[in-house]
C-alpha cells in the first residue's frame, strides 16, 4: 500500500488540503479579529475623549440656562454645532440624551446627559459617554426667589 | 525499498513552495504595514483628542477659579470715621506726631476710592479677553514649596514671581512664521528658535501689573511657558447671561462673564514636528474660516459670575452681600 502510493506521486489528498486551507483560514481570522480589536478600542479611545468634552458642554449649557433639563433622547449634535464662524469638514456627528430624577436630597435634581456615536450599528462603535451632575432644580428656585431671605438672585443651577 | 524510492522534493515542488510562502511573506508583511499605519493614525488621532481634553481642563480649572472684586460699602466705616475723629481720634494722631488733616483724609478712604478708581491699565480684578487672548485674574493658594526662595540666574530673562493667592493668567497663541501679536520669545529659548503654539503665562497679579506699567513686555513673554505647540488656532468667545460676545472687558462689563467657549484646533503629530525641524515655510496656517487640525469646543462656565447687569441699575447693598457670599 505504502510503495505504491509513494510510487504513483499522489500528492496531497483532499482532506489535508481542505484540513490546511481551514487553519489557514481560522489563523488569519483570527489575527484579523485583533486588528479589528485594536482600532475598535483605538477608535473608542478618541471617541470617548470627544464625547467627554460634548457631554461637559451640554452639561455646562444646562447649567447655565441655555439648555433646559427637560428630558430629550438622541438629539443630534456635533463639536462645533451652533458654531457659524467655523467651516470644519470632518465633524463627527453624535446624539445626546438628557435625564434627570429627584436627587436623594430635597430640591435638587440628578441631571443625567449621555453622549454616543450617531447611527452606531454595533456594539464597537457604541462609545457612550455619561456623566451626572446635582444641580438645584429650576422650578423649585423660581417658586423660592420672592421668599428668600436676603433677597439675592438665585442662580439657576448652583452645582459648581 | 522504502528508503530508496523516498526521493525528497521536486525541484518543481520546492520552487512552488518556496514562491507560495513568499507570496505569503508579501501579504503578511503589507498586512503588518497597513496595520501600523492604521496605529500610528489613531495613535495620532487619540493624541490630539487627548492633548485638546488636556489643554480644555487647564483652561478650565484657570477660569473656575477667576475672581471678582468684592464691592465693599465704606458708608458705614467713613461714618465711623468721621465719629471718631469727632471724638478725639484726630487728637490722638495729632500727639502721635501725625498731622490730623491727613489721618483725616486717610480715615475718610478717600485714597482709597482714588486708587481703585485711577486710570492703570487693568486696575480691576477680572477677566480681559478678546477672541484670540485671554487674560484672568484667578486665587490660588500657593504651593508649599512655592514660598522657597526662588533664585533666578541672572542669565534668565524671566520675571522673577512671588507667592500669592492672586494669579494673572494669560493665555493666547503663536502663529508659526508670524511674530505677529507683539510678542516677544517665550521663555528661555534662543531667538532662532521656532516658536508656535498655544502660550500661558502664569504671574503673580502684582508683578504682572508692574512689568506691564513699566512696559517690560520682553520679560513678561519670557515668563511664558508653550502649553502645546499642536494648538493652531484658539477662539473665545464670552456669554454674558443673555448673548455671545467677542469680547470681555471686566471693568466695562461690570463682572465676570457667565461662560467661556473655547475652541482649539489641534494640528496632527507629523506637521508638528514638520514645523518644528524647518520652521514655518509653506504650512498652511490657520485661520478662523479655515482651522488646521481637528478642532475641539468646550464650554466653560465660571460659577462666581452673574449675569450682566445694565450699568444704569444701582448695586444695592443686598446684591454686593451676595457677591461676597459668592466670593
Amino acid at each position: 500500500m505504502n510503495a505504491t502510493r509513494r510510487n504513483s506521486q499522489q500528492g496531497f489528498t483532499l482532506i489535508e488540503v481542505i484540513l490546511a486551507l481551514t487553519i489557514l483560514a481560522v489563523s488569519l481570522a483570527m489575527l484579523g479579529q485583533l486588528v479589528g480589536l485594536g482600532f475598535q478600542n483605538a477608535q473608542q479611545a478618541q471617541g470617548l475623549t470627544e464625547a467627554q468634552m460634548i457631554a461637559e458642554t451640554i452639561m455646562e449649557e444646562i447649567a447655565l440656562g441655555l439648555l433646559p433639563p427637560d428630558p430629550v433622547t438622541d438629539m443630534n449634535v456635533t463639536m462645533t454645532s451652533d458654531l457659524s464662524t467655523l467651516t470644519v469638514e470632518q465633524d463627527t456627528p453624535w446624539v445626546y440624551s438628557i435625564n434627570w430624577e429627584p436627587a436623594p436630597v430635597d430640591g435638587l435634581i440628578m441631571v443625567a446627559v449621555q453622549v454616543r456615536r450617531a447611527g452606531a450599528q454595533s456594539a464597537a462603535e457604541n462609545d457612550s459617554f455619561q456623566i451626572v451632575r446635582w444641580m438645584r432644580d429650576p422650578e423649585l428656585a423660581l417658586e423660592e426667589i420672592p421668599e428668600s431671605s436676603d433677597g439675592a438672585p438665585l442662580e439657576i443651577g448652583g452645582a459648581i | 525499498m522504502t528508503r530508496q524510492h523516498h526521493a525528497g522534493f521536486t525541484l518543481l515542488e520546492v520552487l512552488l513552495a518556496s514562491s507560495l510562502s513568499v507570496l505569503v511573506l508579501v501579504a503578511l508583511g503589507g498586512a503588518i504595514q497597513f496595520y501600523l499605519f492604521q496605529v500610528t493614525e489613531s495613535q495620532t488621532s487619540i493624541e490630539q483628542a487627548q492633548l485638546a481634553r488636556a489643554v480644555m481642563r487647564r483652561m478650565e480649572t484657570d477660569l473656575r477659579s477667576a475672581i471678582w472684586k468684592n464691592e465693599i460699602d465704606f458708608e458705614s466705616v467713613e461714618a465711623l470715621a468721621a465719629d471718631s475723629i469727632a471724638s478725639g481720634a484726630g487728637d490722638l494722631a495729632a500727639s502721635a506726631g501725625l498731622d490730623p488733616t491727613i489721618a483725616e483724609d486717610a480715615l475718610a478712604g478717600s485714597n482709597t476710592q482714588d486708587l481703585a478708581t485711577s486710570g492703570v491699565i487693568p486696575t480691576t480684578i477680572g477677566l480681559y479677553g478678546n477672541a484670540y487672548e485671554l487674560q484672568v485674574d484667578i486665587s490660588r493658594i500657593p504651593r508649599i514649596d512655592e514660598y522657597d526662595p526662588q533664585y533666578t540666574s541672572f542669565r534668565s530673562r524671566e520675571i522673577g514671581d512671588i507667592p500669592s493667592d492672586i494669579k494673572t493668567v494669560t493665555y493666547f497663541l503663536l502663529q508659526p512664521g508670524v511674530s505677529a501679536l507683539g510678542h516677544g520669545t517665550v521663555g528661555d529659548a534662543g531667538i532662532t528658535e521656532t516658536q508656535f503654539g498655544l502660550v500661558r503665562r502664569e504671574l503673580d497679579r502684582a508683578v504682572t501689573q508692574y512689568a506691564l506699567n513699566n512696559g517690560d513686555s520682553s520679560g513678561l513673554d519670557a515668563s511664558a511657558e508653550i502649553l502645546a505647540p499642536e494648538v493652531s488656532l484658539v477662539q473665545f468667545r464670552y456669554f454674558d447671561g443673555f448673548e455671545w460676545l467677542e469680547e470681555w472687558d471686566s471693568e466695562a462689563m461690570g463682572g465676570l462673564p457667565m461662560a467661556v467657549d473655547v475652541i482649539i484646533a489641534i494640528r496632527d503629530h507629523e506637521t508638528t514636528q514638520a514645523l518644528l525641524a524647518d520652521g514655518a515655510i509653506d504650512m498652511p496656517v490657520a485661520d478662523a474660516a479655515n482651522p488646521v487640525g481637528q478642532v475641539y469646543r468646550r464650554l466653560i462656565r465660571i460659577p462666581t459670575a452673574k449675569p450682566y447687569e445694565e450699568p444704569e441699575e444701582e448695586l444695592d447693598s443686598t446684591d454686593s452681600m451676595s457677591e461676597d457670599a459668592a466670593l
